[in-house]
């Protein structure tokens, strides 16, 4: 297994090609061209190291490099290569790379096409360092190096303002979790003495309940910080900023799930708190149901899928917290691949529309632009629960979850599930069908996209087809990682502990074969119930977008207060720009004022001033005569001389 | 425990020192003109010769290596002494390689050339000097003759208020000098009261075993001295002033260098010779190291400008170092010394960058700049990697030194280790509201100013060649932090040796 070095270095190799060379002589497209092939054999080499964990079950540990000893525990740059490692490390690989060669497209033209394929190549790294850490370390290395990338490809149109704005404020917020996180991975080493991860599990016996409750919830902070979750999820939206192939790579399908990627990572600590279990429970599924309320009335494209996004990882968290954690990763899967899709789609009409964003203003570009309708229904499909599309088999599962294990928590997810089919076919319709609302220059130039852009559209609109029918195998496929029974690498002991752990969870079937769960929505109450909700929320999205029998602007009116409260976002960003952006700033200044001129120089300056004064009046001492020296010396020396046989 | 001395074959610290007086010396004789390519001669020499000593120096056990001992004056037991533990020759090489950056970089100088360069080749003699002093007399004249060309450098060379600010860095530094002079002398009277031996080496001062309210006595004495060069909070205020005033090179060696004496002097003298007192203080420092840490970053958000940002962006950091020295525990001190490194390298970058930020458009006023980063793109690279560098960036230096400080506050005080963890957001916010507001947005622009920024050169040679070492460093030490680790353990460990036994 020792290729699997191969995975994260080749975009690194890429980076600093094209970092070095790219304006010089790579340009355009043959930087876009060695980031294409540096992730393509990133991806050929983790399809393969799938294949062998597939087929043999065993789980690999390589040490590639000794980075930082602390006392006697080396803190080791190294690749963990096991089922969950493997398959986050697949989706990232090959989503990347159909996003890339898609962005080879989107990004023809931009004066500074080198630098945006060379920091996509450093995320992919940085990533990949992440998915395959064996340590908290390493994992935080790859953490803030995903933060580095994002801030500096939100940013990257820097000319502009709130893209500058945005970037700052991801890598601000990003700051405030990863705060938390670092002091999860201190609180742990101090208990545990090592952060290697399989170390951790062996140790996990012995350890107070406080504690251990403890190091999981800050280390989960870090994850509320990264996977947006509230109430850090402000930066998110905002970063739509980016070009729109980061919107789909790190936006929506690999960055911002690490922090599910990392529960599930670290899910015998997890299980071993059923208040760590609770807690992510709850802040997952809060987000889904607030943040879908948010996507409900927003009208830039980019923002309502972005909304969406942090509603999906939601989901996630929320069947982590369920202790369904491998229908947590599969949902993941899924959602990185329908996702991608429907932010690809709307980077093609967003070049088709000339970065034209507010949904208010298109409409009925449909059919110029078959390949992007098709593959974004497809999409969205997907995104509202509708089968066969993957969708379906990943969500419907956890809220089935949710039915059988906690209510309060079944009717949230339940009620998103509405808003969720409900925002994304508003979207569907107010783009691609409905009125003429489109500015007519506009409308004149719009065509479809490329085929290095429709390619990966079509490849991951496939994708969302079939996937859901492996949906067994995936399941399966994650049980030496994530199931207590099947986990060779903890002992016996632990294995106790962790199934304990995840005991609410124990009474719950979900049917892992696609054929057969399909079957039992199309049978049983809860799926038909859950099938009808999905149908009922496009079908509302039909009658007031795309038949216009209820006026829109009529219903606004109608709920006011509730539209305000969405379209403001909860004004979770308002009260914190208040707080923490203008009132720090307003504090810092007046502290500078108060604290460090008046107070400090005040006394620093007066004092300069008070011995000006006082050495007009020592003058008088100095006689100039030695006697009068030396008899000072002799005072100084008696104090001293006092002084120490008076303290001893 | 007792060091191992190593003496050196070949007298390479006492020549580190001479180098530079001798290239003043020549740089007074000759045409002005021979000036700067003296001073970079000489100082790339020592730079060499620091690095041979770094590549050579034996880090297994504790030895004083390169050590070098002549009677000076033995009548009162004052001798040179000079040679380097890993504590002072990572100290040796920064200031041999910020010197390199501060010569390369100094290019338009306009008036008193031949005086600039002088004062800056005395003041790394002094530097070094500071550094590989054992006996503390030639330590207290090291470190009072650098108070002069710095004052000079301030004073002659800086901006508008420079009188001010070159008065109040002497004035302030000079006072706590005092305390520290004081101090030593007490320790050498007590050394004689107690032993009836007249000695001012650092070895026999460490033999004393003190009283305990003498410790607390002498700790505060050389405290105070030291925690004003740091700065620590709150005697920090003559630093945003001084770095202000004081040309591009001259705050490079301050920022790099000259704060680092201040915690030097803290792991060198005052856990070593007082433990119980560094024990008793812990509280105290802890809590001086996360206001520096906390308030700093918020006094450093309040600027426009950008030097004093920076400048205080400094003490924030400084603040680190303090908290990881008084962790005392291996991994706090080990951070402590890898920040001071790391610290040096960073501050250095960065203003340098608002040195080059000046130079080509004149003003220091957040007011007056932003957008610049299209135009200078290999500068925008460089700035960038330097401000992730401060910010605690994995991969960079800047991680190593407070990941391992942290680790050894959270030890011996979980809150303090979340308090100063704060940094990791309010720090992040400083330096992106820097970078943002020099090298971003640049859509807010005039016109004309768009027309004056086309005209921009990106970096010429001389300030490549500047930023280039300093960068490569973050990326060393980040990347490979072990060797330095490695490097620092023996001596990290004897400096904790009365503290935590053995």
């Amino acid at each position: 297994m020792e290729y699997l070095w191969i995975i994260p270095f080749s975009p690194l190799v890429a980076f600093v090609i094209i970092g070095l060379f790219g304006y010089k002589f790579l340009r355009e497209p043959l930087s876009g061209i060695v980031a294409v092939v540096g992730v393509a054999i990133s991806a050929i080499a983790s399809i393969k190291g799938f294949i062998d964990v597939a087929t043999t079950g065993n789980y690999y540990n390589l040490k590639l490099f000794n980075w930082m000893t602390v006392g006697d525990y080396n803190i080791s740059v190294s690749i963990l290569w096991d089922p969950l490692s493997a398959l986050m490390t697949c989706v990232v690989t090959c989503v990347s790379t159909f996003i890339f060669i898609f962005a080879t497209g989107y990004m023809k033209g931009d004066e500074s096409y080198p630098r945006f394929f060379a920091y996509l190549s450093l995320f992919v790294f940085m990533m990949l360092m992440l998915t395959l850490s064996d340590n908290l370390v390493q994992l935080f290395f790859g953490w803030e190096g995903v933060g580095l990338a994002s801030y500096l490809l939100i940013g990257f149109w820097h000319y502009k303002k709130s893209a500058a704005n945005a970037a700052m404020e991801s890598f601000v917020v990003n700051r405030v979790g990863d705060w938390l996180f670092l002091l999860g991975i201190l609180l742990a080493f101090v208990i545990f003495g090592t952060l290697d991860y399989l170390e951790i599990f062996g140790k996990l016996a012995g350890v107070d309940y406080v504690v251990i409750t403890a190091i999981a919830l800050l280390l989960f902070g870090g994850a509320v910080g990264k996977s947006a979750q509230i109430p850090l999820h402000i930066w998110l939206p905002n970063a739509m900023e980016g070009p729109t192939p980061v919107s789909a790579l790190i936006h929506a399908a690999t960055m911002v799930a690490a922090g599910v990627y990392m529960v599930a990572r670290l899910m015998p600590v997890f299980a071993s708190s059923e208040i760590a279990l609770d807690t992510v429970l709850f802040i997952g599924t809060m987000s889904a149901f607030l943040a879908a309320t948010m996507g409900l009335v927003q009208n830039d494209i980019k923002r309502i899928i972005a909304y969406s996004t942090l509603s999906q990882l939601g989901y996630m968290f929320a069947a982590e917290g369920l202790g369904l954690f491998s229908e947590g990763m599969f949902h993941l899967t899924s959602h990185a691949v329908f996702k991608a899709l429907l932010f690809l789609g709307s980077g093609s009409v967003l070049i088709a529309l000339h970065h034209l964003l507010d949904v208010q203003k298109m409409g009925q570009i449909g059919r110029a632009m078959p390949i992007t309708t098709g593959t974004f229904l497809i999409g969205s499909l997907a995104l509202a629960g509708i089968p066969p599309f993957v969708g379906f088999f990943s969500k419907d599962p956890i809220i089935e979850g949710a039915y059988e294990i906690n209510t309060f928590v079944f009717m949230f997810l339940w009620g998103g599930a509405f808003l969720t089919a409900f925002y994304i076919f508003r979207l569907f319709f107010l783009t691609f069908f409905d009125g003429d609302r489109l500015d007519p220059h506009i409308r004149e130039h719009v065509h479809e996209s490329p085929p290095n852009m429709t390619i990966p559209l079509i490849v991951l609109a496939v994708a969302t087809v079939v996937l859901g029918f492996f949906r067994e195998f995936f399941i399966n496929f994650l049980k030496p990682s994530l199931e207590p029974t099947y986990m060779k690498f903890l002992p016996e002991e632990v294995k106790v502990l962790v199934h304990e752990g995840l005991s609410r969870a124990h009474h719950v079937h979900i049917e892992p074969n696609a054929f057969h769960f399909l079957g039992h929505s199309l049978t049983s109450f809860l799926g038909i119930l859950l099938l009808g909700t999905a149908l009922a929320g496009i079908f509302t999205a039909y009658i007031i977008y795309q038949l216009r029998k209820v006026d829109p602007v009529k219903l606004t009116e109608m709920f006011r207060p509730i539209y305000n409260l969405f379209y403001n976002r909860w004004y979770f960003d308002l009260i914190y720009y208040k707080i923490f952006v203008y009132g720090y700033y307003k504090l810092s200044k007046v502290l500078w004022f108060v604290g460090d001129k008046v107070i400090i120089d005040g006394i620093v300056d007066g004092s300069g001033k008070g011995s000006l004064f006082a050495g007009e009046v020592l003058r008088k001492t100095q006689l100039g005569r030695i006697s009068g020296y030396v008899l000072q010396m002799l005072i100084g020396v008696v104090i001293f001389l006092s002084l120490f046989l008076f303290l001893k | 425990m007792t060091p191992e001395f190593v003496n050196a074959g070949f007298p390479i610290i006492t020549v580190s020192i001479l180098i530079p007086l001798v290239a003043a010396a020549i740089v007074f004789l000759l045409n002005e003109k021979f000036a700067k390519p003296i001073s970079i001669v000489s100082s790339v020499v020592v730079f060499i010769l620091s690095s041979y000593m770094l590549l050579t120096y034996d880090p297994s056990g504790y030895k004083i290596q390169f050590y070098e001992k002549y009677a000076w004056i033995p009548q009162f037991g004052i001798s040179y002494e000079v040679g380097v533990d890993a504590l002072s020759l990572t100290m040796v090489w920064l200031t041999a390689i910020s010197f390199v950056v501060a010569f390369v970089w100094s290019t338009n100088i306009e008036k008193r050339v031949k005086e600039y360069f002088i004062a800056f080749l005395v003041l790394e003699a002094a530097c070094i000097g500071v550094f590989v002093a054992w006996d503390l007399v030639a330590f207290y004249v090291f470190w009072e003759v650098m108070l002069i060309p710095m004052f000079l450098i301030i004073g002659v060379w800086g901006y508008s208020e420079r009188i001010y600010a070159a008065t109040k860095f002497f004035i302030y530094t000079f006072f706590g000098s005092l305390f520290l002079l004081i101090g030593v002398i007490g320790m050498y009277i007590y050394n004689y009261v107690e032993n009836d031996v007249l000695s001012t080496s650092y070895f026999d001062l460490l033999k004393l075993s003190l009283h305990y309210n003498l410790e607390i006595i002498f700790f505060l004495l050389l405290a105070l001295g030291f925690a004003i060069k740091v700065p620590m909070w709150p005697f920090h205020t003559w630093l945003p002033a001084a770095h202000v005033q004081a040309p591009t090179a001259g705050s490079v060696i301050l920022a790099a260098v000259l704060l680092k004496m201040g915690t030097y002097g803290f792991v060198r003298f005052n856990l070593p010779w007082f433990p119980e007192a560094s024990k008793y203080f812990m509280p105290v420092m802890f809590t001086l190291g996360v206001i520096a840490i906390i308030y700093t970053a918020m006094m450093a958000i309040a600027q426009t400008h950008i030097k004093r940002l920076i400048a205080y962006s400094s003490v924030s950091h400084m603040g680190f170092v303090t908290i990881g020295t008084f962790a005392l525990n291996q991994e706090g001190v080990n951070g402590a010394i890898i920040t001071m490194i790391s610290h040096g390298l960073t501050s250095g970058a960065l203003f340098l960058a608002a040195g080059f930020i000046y130079e080509r458009l004149h003003s220091y006023e957040m007011k007056d700049l932003g957008g610049m980063a299209k135009f200078v793109p290999v500068f925008a690279t460089l700035f960038m990697i330097s401000a992730m560098a401060s910010a605690g960036l994995p991969g960079l230096s800047g991680f190593v030194g407070e990941f391992l400080a942290l680790l050894g506050t959270f030890k011996v005080s979980i809150l303090t280790a979340t308090l100063a963890g704060l940094s990791l957001v309010v720090g992040a916010a400083y330096t992106l509201w820097l970078y943002k507001r020099t090298m971003f947005e640049e859509e807010l622009l005039t016109e004309e100013k768009k027309e004056e920024y086309s005209k921009l050169k990106d970096l010429n040679t001389a300030e490549l060649w500047s930023f280039l070492p300093l960068v490569i460093f973050m990326f060393v030490i980040g990347i490979y932090p072990n060797w330095w680790i490695n490097l620092i353990n023996n001596t990290t460990h004897f400096v904790l040796h009365k503290i935590v036994g053995g």
